[in-house]
């Protein structure tokens, strides 16, 4: 499975390699390139920056302060997740054609990946020890003083984290910034491949896609540093005083309204709006249910294979910790930094070229799905498998239980739970998936998202309405799931 | 029922060696533990006798049936051993009942001698059906014990079984495992660090040092009669002086004491117990001493002395009460034999 994920990554290598120095550089060196690599840094940077601000402004004034209705707020500023980014620039576009280029594409960007900073900050901020902030006021630091210098170094994990996960969504998002005319290099590779089928410059831009992921990824291993963060001393963490935020209340009240309403209310608002009003709002029930079964049954059978996929690599991870147990493991996380558009055009070329059978077939989809997702199932698998230490294994072996009795007693159950939220997850990715759908998917099929997307980008706001609204419904258990996942960690 | 021998056992992990040649000879019925520092490589002699690691070398066998040795290797699952690990280890998937039961063959995974379980190890029938986590320390320990004694296994191996109870629990649950064992007249093999558990628990002691035995004996003479002031230090307070002896009479620090008919003679060690030591007020005749430090235990008192003239520093425990003030002057007397060491080095 890790030789598999290494398929994308290994096609751009090889491919560089192939065309040659020469040639890659006159491709590169086009005004073209210039304004792609500036459009997609801007939008990457500034997104990011804008996320960590309100990721971390949420996160304090859910958890920190005395502001009303938190747990609804919670639910609320977690909920953007369930909704794919491009039925939230289809929301804003329908409405309005000013959110069109940069300012919008940021805005609308950021409103549907803000959260991935949000909960992880959220999480970490309920975690932290108390005493360290009293330690701080005992010695002289203000609320202020204390908040950067002890709560913000504590935070620095999760905000780097999210803010990774931000680029790399930012770095790969198709659908959203297609549709605000805003193009970047995932949107060119899209218009290459689909003008010159698998030309030479979408397989380099596709290069230089990858080697931006690289520096996001290395720039957050070497902004994260060495330091140990865990809690020293024994003993639960007391529960947090909360701030009082007073005369503050009301306007704090009003920012997260403002916030939910741009990142909720507008895409489900304006849904709603075409569903009733319309012109082109058609309910094809017959379309619409095959649409909706497939998604359905590529979700479910993409989550039970990348599952199974996991399962070895987690294996080799938790119970023969050591250089290659971890190579194995890292080497899948690969599949979550790369674009799903790499991804797709690496298959489709490595497909034609060596597998020709497999192509245009579920299989090749089903592979590309696995190879996105694997790490979100190994991330599942390995929490799960952890809940099943090597003692319980030896106490099952010392009450006569041999290797296979074992796992069907004693393992699988304990990793259930665990394994079913990683299936649930890899369910939603699948459930929303666009872009390497579009290049993947056989011919004739349509899923919520492709059905969906034909509509919108042929201007049928109405006739593309019921696809979101039922792709929305199919994905909310499992965003249910997450939030209730990122609970629980904090709690145990 | 079984005994279990133990010839030469060695282990290594990668460079550092943890067993060198270990032998040890547990009758059947009998209750053992092995006693030592952390480190000393005792779970690692207790994981090799119950399978869970295959040793460098040497045999383990249980009665005459040889389960690791001479290119023979039995796995874990046929060797009936229960094996109650340090934290329990109940599994949480399962609750107390089906826990006991995990071991039984299907038809027997049901019925009322499990309950029988839970009563031998004083348990009421009530908590059958609660989950591992809604169980006490100290009730997660004995259905861990329930579970591995139920399929009637020749041997028990405790690992550590009390030291994650607080200090009034631990008592408690190691005299009630203690007596489960002894009325099951299974044999046994505990694992500890606690030299009070070890001694008060088990019918014999093994004092594992450095990857070896040092002494294998009964409690008490382990306690009176250790074979050198290792274990002597290792098994309880101790002040070692050097000596010199002449016959019966031992001339140290503490003045001219007795010991039992033996053959060292001249320079060597004493062994003298905290209890042996007493304060006998400020008559004169017995040894002077200025009283550094009291710790009062509320049933005891320890109290550090440091002999005059510029003596070392021995402790005495005493009764609660006749407590001396810090930096009095005392006269000491020490009560019954002492043991004597040979100066090996």
């Amino acid at each position: 499975m890790a030789v598999l994920t290494l398929i994308p990554i290994g096609f751009v290598v090889v491919y560089t390699v192939i065309i040659g120095p020469g040639e890659a550089w006159g491709l590169l060196i086009r005004p073209r390139v210039g304004e792609l690599l500036f459009n997609t840094a801007r939008l990457v940077i500034a997104g990011c920056l804008l996320s960590i601000a309100l990721g971390l402004a949420c996160a304090w004034l859910i958890e920190r302060t005395d502001v009303p209705f938190r747990r609804l707020w919670h639910v609320l500023l977690a909920a953007p997740l369930a909704v794919p980014a491009f039925v939230n620039s289809y929301g804003w576009v329908s409405l309005t054609h000013s959110v069109e280029g940069f300012g919008g594409a940021v805005m609308i960007v950021t409103l549907s990946y803000f959260p991935l900073v949000y909960l992880p900050v959220a999480a970490a901020l309920r975690g932290l020890d108390p005493a360290l902030e009293e330690a701080s006021y005992s010695l002289d630091n203000n609320a202020w003083q204390t908040f950067w210098r002890v709560v913000v170094p504590q935070l620095r994990p999760a905000i780097l984290g999210g803010a990774l996960l931000v680029g790399l969504h930012m770095l790969a998002e198709f659908g959203a910034l297609q549709m605000l005319r805003f193009p970047t290099f995932t949107t060119a590779i899209y218009d290459q491949y689909s003008s010159s089928f698998n030309g030479p410059a979408a397989n380099i831009f596709a290069s230089v896609l990858v080697l931006c992921c690289l520096v996001l990824l290395l720039g957050e291993l070497k902004l994260r540093g060495h330091g140990q963060l865990s809690r020293v001393g024994r003993g639960a963490a007391r529960a947090m005083s909360r701030h009082r935020l007073g005369t503050v209340t009301g306007p704090s009240l009003l920012g997260l309204a403002v916030l939910v309403t741009l990142a909720l209310g507008v895409p489900l608002g304006s849904l709603v709006r075409w569903l009733i009003v319309g012109s082109s709002t058609a309910f094809p029930l017959g379309e619409l249910g095959t649409a909706a079964a497939t998604s359905l049954l590529l979700g479910a059978t993409a989550a039970v294979l990348t599952t199974v996929f996991a399962l070895p690599v987690a294996w080799l991870a938790v119970r023969y910790r050591g250089v290659a147990g971890n190579a194995v493991e890292r080497s899948t996380y690969i599949g979550n930094a790369l674009p799903g558009i790499v991804v797709a055009l690496a298959l489709v070329t490595v497909s034609i070229h060596v597998v020709r059978p497999v192509y245009q077939t579920y299989v090749l989809l089903l592979l590309a799905y696995s190879i996105m997702f694997l790490p979100r199932a190994v991330v599942s698998a390995r929490a799960a498998l952890e809940q099943a230490p090597p003692l319980l294994d030896d106490v099952a072996h010392s009450l006569g239980a041999g290797t296979i009795a074992t796992a069907r007693r004693v393992t699988l159950p304990l990793m259930i739970p665990g394994l079913g939220a990683g299936g649930a997850l890899v369910f939603l990715a699948v459930a929303t998936e666009l872009t390497a759908t579009l290049l993947l998917a056989p011919i004739g099929t349509t899923t919520l998202a492709t059905g969906f997307w034909s509509n919108s980008s042929s201007l049928a706001y109405g006739a593309a309405a019921p696809y979101a609204l039922l792709m929305i419904l199919i994905s909310m258990p499992a965003t249910y799931l997450l939030s209730r996942n990122v609970k629980g960690s904090v709690a145990s | 029922m079984t005994s279990l021998s133990v010839k030469g056992i060695s282990k290594s992990f990668g460079a550092a060696t943890v067993l060198t040649g270990v032998d040890l000879e547990v009758a059947s019925g009998d209750i053992s533990a092995i006693l030592g520092p952390s480190g000393c490589g005792k779970t690692t002699l207790l994981r090799i006798i119950a399978g869970f690691l295959r040793p460098d070398g040497g045999t383990v066998s249980f009665g005459d049936r040889t389960v690791v040795g001479d290119g023979h290797f039995e796995s874990p699952q046929k060797r009936h051993v229960g094996y109650v690990p340090q934290e329990g280890a109940l599994f949480p998937h399962l609750d107390v009942l089906s826990n006991i039961a995990f071991g039984l063959p299907r038809a027997q995974r049901r019925g009322a001698h499990l309950t029988g379980m839970l009563d031998l190890v004083e348990l009421p029938a009530a908590i059958a059906g609660r989950y591992p986590h809604e169980l006490s320390g100290g009730q997660q320990q004995r259905v861990a014990l329930a579970r591995a004694l139920a399929p009637n296994p020749a041997l028990v191996l405790l690992d550590e079984p009390f030291s994650s109870l607080d200090a009034g629990l631990r008592e408690s649950t190691g005299r009630a495992v203690a007596r489960v064992l002894r009325t099951a007249g299974t044999t046994a093999v505990l694992v500890t660090h606690d030299q009070g558990e070890a001694l008060s628990l088990a019918d014999h002691v093994a004092v594992m040092r450095d990857g070896g035995i040092a002494q294998f004996a009964t409690p008490t003479e382990i306690y009176l009669s250790p074979v050198d002031p290792g274990v002597a230090a290792f098994v309880g307070g101790a002040a070692i002086l050097p000596a010199f002896i002449d016959g019966t009479s031992v001339r140290c620090a503490l003045g001219t004491l007795t010991v039992e008919p033996q053959h060292i003679r001249g320079e060597a060690f004493v062994l003298v117990r905290p209890e042996q030591i007493a304060i006998v007020g400020s008559k004169t005749g017995g040894v002077g001493a200025r009283v550094c430090d009291v710790s009062y235990y509320g049933h005891d008192t320890a109290v550090h002395l440091d002999l005059l003239p510029g003596g070392p520093e021995v402790v005495a425990r005493i009764a609660g009460r006749d407590v001396p003030d810090r930096g009095a002057f005392v006269t000491l007397e020490v009560r019954g034999p002492v043991t004597v060491f040979a100066q090996t080095r």
